[in-house]
């Protein structure tokens, strides 16, 4: 892929994951890998991390008798993702402006649907 | 590359790679999870998204020293690709004041310092055990005089009957109550330093349990 991954983002997905529900590790991945091109040994340090940061907790319950690790984002987790949230858009927008620029003179009813299109997406996708 | 294969050369890198036990068994966790929900039949699908088992666990050992200096910032130029992965490696050095080596200075300092605690253990031990020793003694006076009283009140009971059995009776009143006090107190005495000497024991086998552990981990994994 042309764009890489920054780590920041791979954080604020993450914890976008989890904050929609208290999940483990393998959905993680997975909802990762329909999104992104990340390789699932790219997300145990990023879980790591945020839980060293105190952005996500987890907690193990019983599954086919053996324990599943579940994550949870905390009070933290959830203001630092909002943060993100906002600076994505503020990421995206000013690269749109640039990037899409020459779409967006020649049409410009069309290319207000899509924006906000597109930003919804953001939302739900991140 | 099957489930087992895979966790076993990872377990044996991170051992290599000097990761304490904590993390070491966390990391396994993770990855034995992710096979085991991505199905049996799949095993070596996840083992190939995963990659190489060497590289995860130097991604690991990498992240692990780079724990509390890496702040995420949605920047887009600190990339998660492989060139990122290289250069957070340099600070591996850092990571490589191993969590054993905490345990051997541990050690290292007890025996220092057993110059100053030894003798100081050394001569509570031996005033405790002087406490214990006077006051058996003292237990067993008791009995002595009992059985003195009793043997005189035997003799004297002949010249005068009262004073004679008054004395044997005081005489089997003491060999009594220094029977009844002493065989207990001396149980109870023993049993006392043979926890100390078990618990002193016990800690010192930890401490050097706790030395070899790493070891001992590194020829099972």
């Amino acid at each position: 892929m042309s764009f890489p991954i920054s780590a920041g983002l791979l954080d604020s997905m993450v914890l976008a994951i989890v904050s929609c529900e208290d999940t483990y590790g393998y959905e993680i991945t997975q909802t990762m890998r329909k999104a992104v091109d990340v390789s699932e040994s790219t997300l145990y340090p990023v879980l790591k991390r945020l839980q060293k940061s105190q952005m996500l907790e987890t907690y193990d319950k019983e599954y086919m008798g053996r324990n599943r690790r579940y994550y949870h984002v905390t009070a933290k987790g959830a203001a630092q993702l909002s943060s993100y949230r906002s600076e994505w858009l503020e990421h995206k927008q000013k690269v749109d402006s640039i990037l899409l620029k020459d779409q967006t003179e020649k049409t410009v009813t069309n290319n207000n649907e899509e924006e906000e299109l597109l930003s919804s997406e953001s939302i739900v996708g991140i | 590359m099957k489930r087992l294969e895979y966790m076993t050369i990872l377990r044996q890198k991170l051992v290599d790679g000097g990761l304490g036990n904590d993390e070491i068994n966390d990391a396994l966790e993770f990855y034995e999870e992710l096979f085991l929900d991505g199905g049996y039949e799949n095993e070596e699908q996840t083992a190939q998204n995963l990659g190489d088992p060497e590289m995860l666990a130097k991604q690991i050992l990498a992240e692990n020293g780079a724990v509390g200096f890496v702040k995420p910032q949605p920047t887009m130029d600190d990339y998660v690709d492989n060139r990122g992965a290289q250069q957070t490696q340099t600070t591996q050095p850092a990571y490589n004041i191993a969590p054993d080596n905490r345990r051997t200075a541990l050690l290292i300092i007890v025996l220092v310092t057993s110059i100053v605690w030894a003798p100081t253990l050394i001569g509570l031990l031996s005033g405790a055990f002087a406490v214990a020793v006077g006051l058996a003694a003292v237990i067993f006076s008791i009995g002595c005089v009992g059985v003195g009283l009793l043997v005189t009140g035997g003799v004297t009971a002949f010249q005068a009957p009262p004073v004679g059995v008054l004395m044997i009776g005081v005489g089997l009143f003491l060999i009594g109550l220094g029977v009844l006090i002493f065989m207990p107190f001396c149980k109870f005495v023993i049993g006392l330093f043979k926890k100390f000497f078990t618990w002193v024991i016990g800690a010192l086998r930890k401490l050097f349990n706790n030395v070899n552990n790493s070891k001992a981990v590194s020829d099972n994994g």
